[in-house]
C-alpha cells in the first residue's frame, strides 16, 4: 500500500493533477520531479519523492526548485536571456557573419573544434546568444577589430545576465570555454560559471564534460 | 575534469571507433597531460617557498617518466599528423616543455631563500634543476626559431602567452641565483632571452594591445634589457668579459623582490587585469 502510494505520488498520475494533488501539496507539499519542465523558473522550493531511487541519498536532493508546471507556482516567468550582440545592433549581421568566419577557420582548431554542429552564422544565434557573442568578442580580439572593446562589453554583460539564470545549454558552456580559452582578463570568472553550470543543480544533467566535444 | 581523469578511461576505446577524430585524439592527449599536471599539483602543492624533502624524489622521478612516456607516445601518433600542417606536433613539443618546466621548477624550492639547508646535489635534485633550464630554453627557442609557432601566437590560448612569461622569468631568476652544482651560461642565456624579446615584439606589433601577449611583450622588453644593462655594468667594472657560469657576486639583486621575497612569486599567473600591463619593476627592488 504505502509502496503503491509513493508510485503514484512520484509517477505518471502527476499530468492528471487536480485539486486533491494541489491539497496535497498545501498540506505536506509532497510533489513530483520526474518529469521535468524544460522551462522551470525558480519561484521556491518543494520536497519531492522520486521513487526511482532508495531512501538513502544526499538529504538536500529532496528540496527541489518548484517547476513551471507546478500548482506552486504562481509567479511570472522571468526574462532571464539578453538577445545576441547583433540583436541589440551591437554590430551588424555582416560584420558578425566575417567574425565568425574567421572564429570558424581561425582559431577554432585550437579549442578542438568546439563549434563542431555550427557551420554558418545561423547555427550559432539558433543555437546560443552567449555563444554568438563569445565568438565575436574573440575573433575581435585577434582580427584587430576596432570594435572589440563592445563587443567585449556586451558579452560581460551577457555573461552577467545568465549569472542566475536556471536555463542553460551546452551551447553556452561551450561559449564560456570559448571566452576563458582566450580573454585572459576574465578567464577564471568564465571558468568558474561553467563549472558551476556543470556541478550545480538541475544543469549538471549537461554533462560539463560533453560541451567541449559532442 | 582533470581531477577525475579516471573518469574518462573510455576515452582510449573512443580513440579506435569510427566516430572519432582528429580533434578527439588531441583532446585525448591534453587530457593525459592534464592528469600529469594535476599530479604534480597535487604532489608539491602550491607552497613554493618550502624546501623539497627527500621523501618527493621518488614522486618526482615517477612523474618526469610519465611525462617522457606521454611526449614518446603522442610524438608517435600524431607524426603522421597532416591535419593542421603540423602544428600538432610541434603543440605536442610545447605542451611537454611547458609541463616540464612546471613539474622541474619545484626543485628550485625554498633554495632562494635560503631555507633548503642541503646543496642540491645531497637531494638529487642537479638532475630536475637542469631539466627546468633546459624545458625552458626550449620553450623560448621554439618561439625564436620556429616560424609556424610565431604565426600562431596570435591564436594560440592564453595558458601558450603565460607559459611564455613564466620560461623567461625562471631562467633570469636561474641566471640571478643559480642553484649550486649547476651551471648556467649566462651570456647565451641572455642572448636568448633578448632575441625572445625582439621575437615577441615583431609579433605583438600587428596584434591589439588588449591582447595578453602585448602586455607580456613589453614587460619582458623592459626586464631584459634590465638584465642586459646589469651584466654590461659589470663586465665594464672588471675590465674583461663574465665569465660564462661565474658564481653570484653580481648585481642581479634588482630581480630580488621587497623583503628578500623571490620576484617570481609574485607573479601571478592566475589574476590578469583588465589592461595587462605587467610592470616587473613595480614588484622588484631595484639595486
Amino acid at each position: 500500500m504505502l509502496e503503491r502510494t509513493i508510485a503514484q505520488l512520484s509517477g505518471r498520475e502527476i499530468e492528471q493533477e487536480d485539486s486533491s494533488s494541489q491539497e496535497g501539496a498545501q498540506d505536506g507539499a509532497i510533489l513530483d520531479l520526474s518529469h521535468e519542465s524544460a522551462n522551470n523558473e525558480q519561484q521556491g522550493w518543494e520536497v519531492v519523492i522520486d521513487s526511482n531511487h532508495a531512501p538513502a541519498a544526499i538529504p538536500a536532493s529532496y528540496i527541489s526548485e518548484i517547476s513551471a508546471t507546478s500548482p506552486l507556482n504562481n509567479a511570472q516567468p522571468v526574462q532571464d536571456r539578453q538577445p545576441d550582440m547583433i540583436s541589440r545592433n551591437i554590430t551588424s549581421v555582416q560584420n558578425a557573419a566575417a567574425l565568425f568566419d574567421f572564429y570558424r577557420d581561425t582559431l577554432d582548431q585550437f579549442l578542438y573544434g568546439i563549434l563542431r554542429d555550427c557551420k554558418t552564422l545561423s547555427d550559432v544565434r539558433r543555437a546560443s546568444p552567449l555563444l554568438t557573442d563569445a565568438v565575436c568578442t574573440v575573433s575581435a580580439l585577434h582580427s584587430k577589430s576596432e570594435n572589440y572593446p563592445a563587443y567585449r562589453a556586451a558579452f560581460m554583460q551577457q555573461v552577467s545576465t545568465q549569472m542566475f539564470s536556471k536555463r542553460k545549454t551546452m551551447n553556452d558552456v561551450r561559449g564560456l570555454c570559448i571566452g576563458a580559452f582566450w580573454l585572459s582578463d576574465i578567464s577564471w570568472s568564465l571558468m568558474g560559471l561553467g563549472k558551476k553550470i556543470s556541478l550545480l543543480g538541475r544543469s549538471s544533467l549537461i554533462n560539463f564534460h560533453s560541451c567541449v566535444h559532442c | 575534469m582533470s581531477e577525475t581523469f579516471h573518469d574518462l578511461s573510455f576515452v582510449n576505446d573512443f580513440l579506435t571507433s569510427s566516430y572519432a577524430c582528429e580533434d578527439d585524439r588531441r583532446l585525448a592527449s591534453q587530457l593525459e597531460l592534464w592528469s600529469i599536471s594535476y599530479r604534480t599539483y597535487k604532489t608539491f602543492g602550491l607552497d613554493t617557498e618550502s624546501a623539497l624533502p627527500q621523501t618527493y624524489m621518488a614522486d618526482f622521478r615517477r612523474i618526469c617518466i610519465a611525462l617522457d612516456t606521454w611526449r614518446v607516445d603522442w610524438e608517435e601518433k600524431f607524426a603522421s599528423d597532416s591535419y593542421d600542417s603540423g602544428y600538432t606536433q610541434h603543440g605536442v613539443e610545447l605542451h611537454f616543455d611547458f609541463a616540464k618546466l612546471y613539474l622541474c621548477s619545484h626543485a628550485y624550492r625554498g633554495l632562494l631563500n635560503g631555507q633548503a639547508s642541503r646543496t642540491s646535489s645531497d637531494l638529487g635534485l642537479e638532475e630536475f634543476a637542469a631539466n627546468a633550464v633546459n624545458a625552458a630554453e626550449s620553450i623560448l627557442k621554439t618561439i625564436t626559431s620556429n616560424q609556424q609557432i610565431q604565426s600562431l601566437l596570435n591564436a594560440l590560448p592564453v595558458y601558450f602567452d603565460t607559459m611564455i612569461a613564466f620560461a623567461v622569468v625562471f631562467l633570469l631568476k636561474a641566471i640571478a641565483k643559480p642553484q649550486q652544482g649547476l651551471r648556467i651560461d649566462r651570456n647565451r642565456t641572455i642572448a636568448l632571452l633578448e632575441q625572445v624579446s625582439q621575437t615577441l615584439a615583431d609579433i605583438t606589433n600587428h596584434m591589439r594591445r588588449e591582447h595578453l601577449l602585448c602586455g607580456i611583450s613589453q614587460s619582458i622588453q623592459k626586464l631584459i634589457k634590465k638584465a642586459s644593462d646589469a651584466m654590461l655594468a659589470e663586465s665594464q667594472q672588471t675590465q674583461q668579459p663574465p665569465p660564462s657560469n661565474v658564481p653570484p657576486d653580481h648585481d642581479f639583486g634588482w630581480l630580488v623582490g621587497p623583503d628578500d621575497t623571490p620576484f617570481f612569486d609574485n607573479f601571478d599567473l592566475t589574476v590578469f587585469p583588465q589592461d595587462f600591463n605587467f610592470d616587473f619593476m613595480d614588484v622588484s627592488r631595484v639595486g
